[in-house]
């Protein structure tokens, strides 16, 4: 297992497209928050994006992770070699990305490399990207079988970094009312999980 | 097309039934060496002058310990260590684009006890000089085949286990994956020590002494880990002791007509443990985690190995009755073989019948189809950068593209 490199580093980007990204955790069982706001910096400026997903699995696709019946803290001293045979990988949708001191919540022009860190957003990075309730809009747009999901997590983690901001939430609550006013139990849905 | 599974059903069947018959023979001739293990190998001044005298076409074990039981003793130190290497190559290909080979050799190093932990790598090497491509094996100059590529992989396991074995900063045992035993080279074991020092075949031997030096001076027991064993050295040494000769000479057997062969004849005395092998008796023999005896490998080859001959003795390691082979500094060793046995008991429990240090090494050392694949494409990528010309066989470009 590799050791974080000291700047918050929580993963590596693996697959890298327009709209997601997939990377793979430096900890195994240590992925960010799903919903919470991470970015990829390179060069060029930062991708931003809002951890859609995780997944714990055997490190080699040929080779499934099999039952041992035991507790971890037991099966760390039997079997010491599982935990380097086993990954995290999280799922990354991105919602903005920062050219210089600009920020932009719309999709970046290019994805983020393979083999970049990725690390979590600063609480100053999340208001930031939270201002405007833009990413709502974004997360919702990705259709995701568990959106609802997505979007309520994302509302409540950037309440978080805000220092638990009710205003924000009723805010962004308002925000799906809107974005849903064709359907009222999908936007309810929404909105009761931000309680 | 494909293996016609309807047509070999027929085949099994008669296999099958064949089993059957020669199974109830097997059972009476496995508990015949049962009984002459009990009664006649008690015996040690006999079976010391017998078999020290016999002259034989199969290979002997000689006695090293005494005959009884060695039950497992728990030996385990508050923390412990088990290393493995395992190989495996790309072996050169006429079909493909250059004359290389690629040896990967896996390792892992497992922590146990206080301090668990593990380290698990593997590291690739490609062979493409003129001197690898056409080496000195057994004093000829012959194309790397897989004989070859299979030494220079020998090699660079038992390299790589020497030096994990010098590293380790606690108890530690040094598995290998089989034999001890460099069969392959049993023709002409003086010639082998005297091969020149590049010659492939010597230096997988010298890559071999090398560990054990190693491990001997490190206090760490090398252990050739040998999976459901065939060997019958042990049975072959009773052979010796049913048949009423002395000394035996299997070349004036008494029991074979002249014209014939010994090997035509199956009513011999010494037949009367024909085809059991060590295993199946130690099956009988042993209870869970006990192991036999050690015995001295006759196997010629270990003229070439000087002070490092090979013992060896039996497992019963749960699933299977293992052949565990130990240089003699181990085998001379209570204390050293004592953890080996401990050892090799526990990784056999931890992976479920096989011990997991071997079953990881070879993970990580496996080179898959889509990796031999992947191999090939990134040389001709790199051959045509470079402007080298390339050529792939008729034969390849129809494997990767058939007409259907």
């Amino acid at each position: 297992m590799s050791e974080p490199n000291g700047n918050g580093m929580i993963g590596e980007v693996i697959q890298a497209s327009t709209t997601r990204f997939r990377a793979i955790a430096t900890r195994v069982f240590e992925p960010p928050r799903f919903g919470s706001f991470v970015k990829v910096s390179a060069t060029g400026g930062q991708t931003y994006g809002v951890v859609a997903g995780v997944e714990t699995a055997s490190f080699d696709s040929a080779r499934r992770a099999m039952a041992f019946g035991m507790p971890w803290e037991q099966l760390l001293r039997e079997q010491p070699q599982l935990i380097e045979l086993i990954q995290t990988e999280f799922e990354i949708v991105v919602i903005g990305y920062g050219e210089g001191d600009l920020l932009h919540h719309y999709l970046p022009p290019h994805p983020p490399r393979l083999h970049d860190f990725v690390s979590a957003c600063t609480p100053t990075e999340v208001a930031a990207l939270t201002d405007s309730l833009e990413f709502v809009g974004t997360l919702a747009s990705m259709r995701e079988p568990s959106m609802h999901e997505l979007v309520s997590a994302a509302i409540r983690e950037a309440s978080l970094a805000r220092g638990r901001d009710d205003g924000f939430v009723s805010e962004a609550a308002r925000a799906v009312a809107e974005l849903f006013k064709d359907d009222y139990d999908l936007a309810m849905s929404i909105v009761r999980r931000l309680e | 097309m494909t293996l016609k599974l309807d047509q070999v059903y027929g085949q099994v069947a008669a296999m099958s039934a064949a089993l059957a018959t020669s199974r109830d023979e097997l059972v009476n001739r496995v508990e015949r060496a049962v009984t002459e293990w009990g009664s006649d190998w008690a015996d040690e001044d006999r079976v010391r002058g017998k078999v020290e005298a016999a002259k034989t076409s199969w290979l002997l074990a000689r006695p090293l310990e005494q005959p009884g039981s060695y039950p497992l003793s728990d030996v385990a130190p508050p923390s412990w260590r088990v290393l493995a290497t395992d190989g495996s190559q790309i072996e050169v290909s006429r079909h493909e684009i250059a004359s290389c080979f690629l040896v990967n050799v896996g390792e892992v190093v497992l922590d146990y006890g206080d301090e668990p932990g593990a380290r698990l790598s593997s590291a690739p090497s490609l062979y493409f000089e003129p001197e690898d491509i056409y080496p000195i094996y057994g004093d000829e100059e012959r194309a790397a085949d897989g004989a070859i590529v299979g030494a220079v992989r020998d090699t660079q396991e038992f390299h790589r286990l020497a030096e994990l074995a010098r590293a380790a900063d606690r108890p530690a045992a040094a598995l290998v994956d089989g034999t001890l035993i460099l069969w392959r080279d049993e023709t002409n074991p003086r010639g082998l020590a005297n091969l020149a020092p590049d010659d492939v075949k010597r230096r997988r031997l010298d890559a071999m002494l090398e560990l054990f030096e190693a491990g001997e001076q490190a206090g760490v027991p090398v252990v050739g880990y040998v999976s459901s064993p065939g060997g019958s050295d042990v049975v072959n040494s009773l052979k010796v002791l049913i048949c009423p000769e002395h000394p035996v000479d299997c070349d004036r057997c008494p029991f074979t007509p002249k014209d014939m062969r010994p090997s035509a004849v199956t009513d011999k005395p010494c037949d009367a443990v024909l085809r059991v092998t060590d295993a199946t008796m130690f099956r009988r023999l042993l209870k869970a985690g006990e192991r036999s005896p050690l015995f001295w490998s006759g196997a010629p080859v270990l003229e070439a190995y000087g002070r490092h001959r090979v013992a060896f003795c039996y497992l019963d390691a749960g699933e299977e009755i293992a052949r565990l082979e130990v240089p003699a500094y181990v085998a001379t060793s209570p204390e050293l073989m004592s953890f080996a046995h401990w050892a090799a008991v526990d990784q056999a429990r931890r992976g479920r019948g096989y011990p997991v240090a071997l079953a990881e090494a070879h993970e990580q050392a496996i080179v898959r189809w889509a990796d031999r694949e992947a191999f090939f494409r990134l040389v001709a990528q790199r051959f045509v950068r470079e402007g080298h010309r390339v050529v792939l066989s008729a034969k390849q470009l129809r494997k990767r593209g058939a007409l259907v």
